[in-house]
């Protein structure tokens, strides 16, 4: 009878420091403040002699997650207030194969890329649109962030966007005076792709220490359904 | 003065053969433990034969081929050493095992073999053997992937966090995707920009590491069209499982319209192509 009691209480003890090594890591786990952004729709496009959805999505980037610039609530509850950040979201959803066109505040500062190839457009359908303005590239000594958007084996292997902004560094806190990126793109198949900047806007070895290596700031993923 | 106890391992004892003794040969513990070896060898030679060709990926050059071989080879000759393991402890586990009717103290351990010449030369001997072979085989390919080749074409690979950028020397031409020409030597000088990356074209068969500061060399020949994945195989923080890119293998007349559609002017592409670079 004491073995058995031993026993269970053995197994139970177990199964209590399981749960909360789960609890601990559930409490840890990264949660997007503000959900999945689906985009607007602006109708039909055709591309290529094809018509597809044509949807709109809106973003910005800011120099720091707090919230101030936006009204006061953290972009990213519980984590860094001082680390740049993209909002609303890290999260974003298209139909697959629409004609996605991107409108980009940036009001963070920059400056030069480790990789001049980031400064050109990728895969863009369209041209690139910076502060009102048709360009092919961006300074390569005064960038600020990137969105870059690569496929996966076995989700459209050979999908990849990749668009930079030019820094603000005159005025990155005035809210009135971001650097405006506009741009469009053919959302690959159906799937989840993974986004992330390639500026090295962190810490650390090539600059992609701190913000570059937590998920959520600096990085999401585009769902194409 | 023996306790009862004793005397019940000892009568236990008594039911155990030693190793290569009792009764007709194929009942001694040696004998059985040899069955259990060859027929393990067996399957392990088996799956180390079969099994291979269908865990990888479809190799696209001669490389690819060679490194499938080294697989196969070195499991097939380590199979019978692990087998000898694993037919040894499956034999303990079937030979004194609880049974009912018997006694819940286990049997003592038999005497230790020591002073074995025969033995000693044989374990090292056949180690010793093993390792030499598959040391040569290995440098041996190890060599034919590294090795400078003529007129082969250059491309240089840079890794970043978490990214893969290909050059073609002397064409100016940079891209995030990884076109090839069918048939010909291509050998990539690999760097990193951060942390240490590992470059590996999947389906042509080799991966080296990406360090900073530092250029590294391998050499493959793509000898079948089509696409292949290149990976990072190293771990390299947060999105290192996503730092994917995508290749291509293509005719030469293909790969020169692709540098040409990529700025390339047509000079720089034959000479490009005719590996002066």
């Amino acid at each position: 009878m004491k073995r058995t009691v031993s026993t269970v209480l053995f197994v139970l003890l177990g199964a209590v420091v399981i749960a909360a090594i789960g609890v601990g890591f559930w409490s840890q786990a990264y949660r997007a403040p503000a959900g999945t952004q689906v985009a607007k729709s602006l109708g039909t496009a055709v591309v290529n002699g094809k018509t597809v959805p044509h949807v709109e999505l809106d973003f910005s980037t800011y120099p720091d997650a707090s919230g101030t610039m936006i009204g006061g609530q953290p972009i990213h509850p519980g984590g860094n207030p001082s680390w740049p950040a993209y909002a609303p979201t890290n999260k974003f959803q298209v139909p697959a194969g629409a004609l996605v066109t991107v409108k980009w505040n940036q009001y963070d500062s920059g400056g030069a890329l480790n990789n001049n190839y980031f400064a050109w457009p990728h895969g863009i359908y369209g041209p690139l649109v910076v502060n009102g303005k048709v360009t092919d590239h961006i300074d390569l000594s005064n960038v600020g962030h990137t969105f870059t958007v690569r496929g996966e084996p076995g989700v459209d292997s050979g999908f990849f966007v990749s668009v930079a902004s030019p820094a603000n560094g005159d005025s990155p806190t005035d809210t009135s005076k971001p650097q405006t990126v506009e741009f469009s793109f053919i959302a690959g198949a159906k799937g989840t792709y993974a986004w992330n900047c390639e500026f090295p806007c962190g810490l650390s070895i090539g600059g992609f220490g701190a913000v570059m290596s937590s998920y959520g700031y600096m990085s999401g993923y585009l769902y194409a359904v | 003065m023996p306790s009862d106890h004793d005397h019940k391992r000892e009568e236990i004892a008594e039911e155990v053969a030693p190793l290569f003794e009792g009764g007709p040969i194929w009942r001694r513990p040696a004998a059985k433990i040899f069955v259990i070896w060859a027929i393990m060898t067996a399957i392990g030679v088996v799956i180390g034969v079969m099994l291979p060709v269908h865990i990888f990926p479809k190799m696209v050059s001669p490389q690819g081929k060679d490194a499938l071989d080294t697989v196969v080879f070195f499991t097939v000759l380590a199979a019978p050493v692990a087998a000898f393991v694993y037919a040894i402890g499956l034999y303990s586990l079937l030979a004194w095992r609880k049974m009912s009717g018997k006694s819940d103290t286990p049997p003592p351990d038999g005497p230790p073999h020591r002073g074995s010449g025969l033995a000693e030369a044989l374990w090292v001997g056949a180690s010793v053997v093993l390792v030499i072979v598959l040391l040569i085989w290995g440098m041996g390919f190890l060599a034919s992937e590294t090795a400078p080749q003529n007129n082969v074409v250059q491309v240089n690979v840079t890794g970043q966090q978490w990214f893969w950028t290909y050059s073609y020397p002397g064409t100016g031409v940079t891209s995030n995707k990884l076109v090839l020409p069918v048939n010909r030597e291509i050998q990539f000088n690999i760097t990193s920009m951060d942390v240490t990356h590992g470059f590996w074209p999947v389906e042509l068969g080799d991966q080296i590491d990406a360090n900073p500061g530092f250029i590294t060399h391998i050499t493959v020949e793509p000898n079948q069209l089509g696409n292949f994945d290149v990976r990072c195989s190293q771990l390299c923080g947060l999105y290192h499982a996503y730092m994917y890119s995508h290749g291509q293998v293509v005719t030469s007349s293909q790969f020169a319209t692709w540098l040409q559609d990529q700025g390339a002017s047509v000079s720089s592409v034959t000479s490009y192509a005719l590996g002066k670079n």
